[in-house]
């Protein structure tokens, strides 16, 4: 459900695009679903779900799971004790910040939308969904700048992983520089910056069940049920 | 004696297995009482389960086909940024395990690949092309794979 800074109707009607998105949305979890099981291994990280949603110490679950969540992944504690390379490191939080953000506040553009009817350009929800564009695009800087700059990482880098961290940029990119242009009166290059938003976003959705994204979102969720695991056992 | 008391004066105590140390309380020998560390014995390591089925699901994934081109030289744990921070995690000793089919040993390394926090920097360093990354993110997959050691 990716709410438009810029009004959209000359193209797409704005509930036309959150179907679209929320659409592809489901089929990429499929994707993903299939593609871990492809693998040959039981855990996907649906089974959080099962491990979490059990009566057994529910609530405790809950606390232990978003406590994890949050130290370990959002605050890159795991990250932090494990990798001495902060570039990296931070180049990763940025864009997972950033992108989180992005989807939190893009929904809740959406909702306000719909309910309020038209924000303007300076609402705070907006500028939120603008900063997280750039954070998606500071991020995806960092971690392109880190291959490219070293002859030896440039030359081993998997081709999945170029496409993955560009199509990051992308949707920061025109993201960002649509609302900046349509600030700036620029319609019809915001309008255009809209459109190449739109459409990475969807290449997204359809392409990261098969990228690297995949592997990180396993691990992800294996550690972390791990860890619930070890602390309900304390 | 507990395990962990049990040859306690051994250099680099370890990396030699509780099960192989043999300190008897009471030892005498032609009259000699010899207790203590000094009846120690450290039997030789003997590798009985050899299982290459690990290597095969490591090689038949797309990032982990180029593991057997691995000759060791360790390029890849000396660069490795998470190695400097934990020693434990040694790709180097994980691709020799894996290839050579030590499953005792890959039975008791097999958390540490999940270390790996995927920078990429053994896959630049790598003279062979083994692409280590790759073989770390295969390896991930293979240890959890329902015909896997789990």
């Amino acid at each position: 459900m990716m709410y438009a800074i810029v009004d959209p109707s000359i193209f797409l009607s704005l509930n036309s695009i959150a179907i679209l998105i929320l659409a592809l949305t489901i089929f990429s979890v499929i994707l993903l679903f299939m593609r871990i099981r492809s693998w040959g291994v039981e855990f996907t990280p649906f089974s959080i779900l099962t491990s979490t949603f059990t009566k057994d110490r529910f609530s405790k679950r809950v606390r232990i799971l978003l406590n994890v969540s949050l130290r370990d992944i959002f605050f890159l504690r795991r990250a932090g004790a494990w990798c001495e390379e902060n570039f990296h490191m931070y180049g990763r939080g940025v864009l997972m910040w950033g992108f989180t953000g992005l989807l939190i506040f893009s929904v809740i553009g959406y909702l306000f939308n719909t309910i309020f009817g038209h924000l303007s350009f300076f609402n705070p929800v907006n500028l939120l969904i603008a900063l997280s564009q750039l954070l998606v695009f500071s991020g995806a800087t960092m971690l392109l700048f880190r291959r490219l700059s070293r002859k030896n990482i440039r030359n081993s880098t998997d081709i999945h992983t170029w496409l993955l961290q560009l199509t990051f940029l992308l949707i920061g990119l025109s993201g960002f520089l649509s609302y900046i242009l349509s600030l700036t009166g620029y319609m019809n290059f915001s309008y255009g910056f809209y459109i190449m938003y739109i459409s990475s976003f969807v290449f997204f959705l359809v392409y990261y069940p098969f990228s690297e994204l995949a592997f990180l979102v396993w691990k992800g969720s294996l550690l972390t049920t791990e860890s619930l695991h070890e602390e309900l056992a304390k | 004696m507990s395990d962990e008391e049990k040859g306690k004066h051994i250099v680099e105590r370890k990396y030699v297995d509780d099960s192989r140390i043999i300190e008897p309380e009471k030892l005498e020998i032609g009259g000699i009482d010899v207790s203590g560390h000094w009846g120690t014995l450290v039997l030789p390591r003997t590798i009985e389960d050899f299982d290459n089925s690990m290597l095969k699901k490591v090689k038949s994934m797309p990032r982990g086909k180029n593991i057997e081109k691995c000759w060791q030289c360790g390029n890849c744990t000396a660069i490795c940024p998470v190695a400097h921070a934990h020693p434990e995690f040694n790709p180097r000793y994980l691709i020799h395990i894996v290839k050579m089919g030590y499953s005792a040993e890959v039975e008791k390394l097999k958390d540490t690949v999940y270390f790996c926090s995927g920078c990429g920097l053994c896959s630049s360093v790598c003279p062979k092309g083994v692409d280590p990354q790759g073989v770390m993110i295969a390896m991930s997959i293979a240890f959890k794979s329902k015909k896997g050691y789990r």
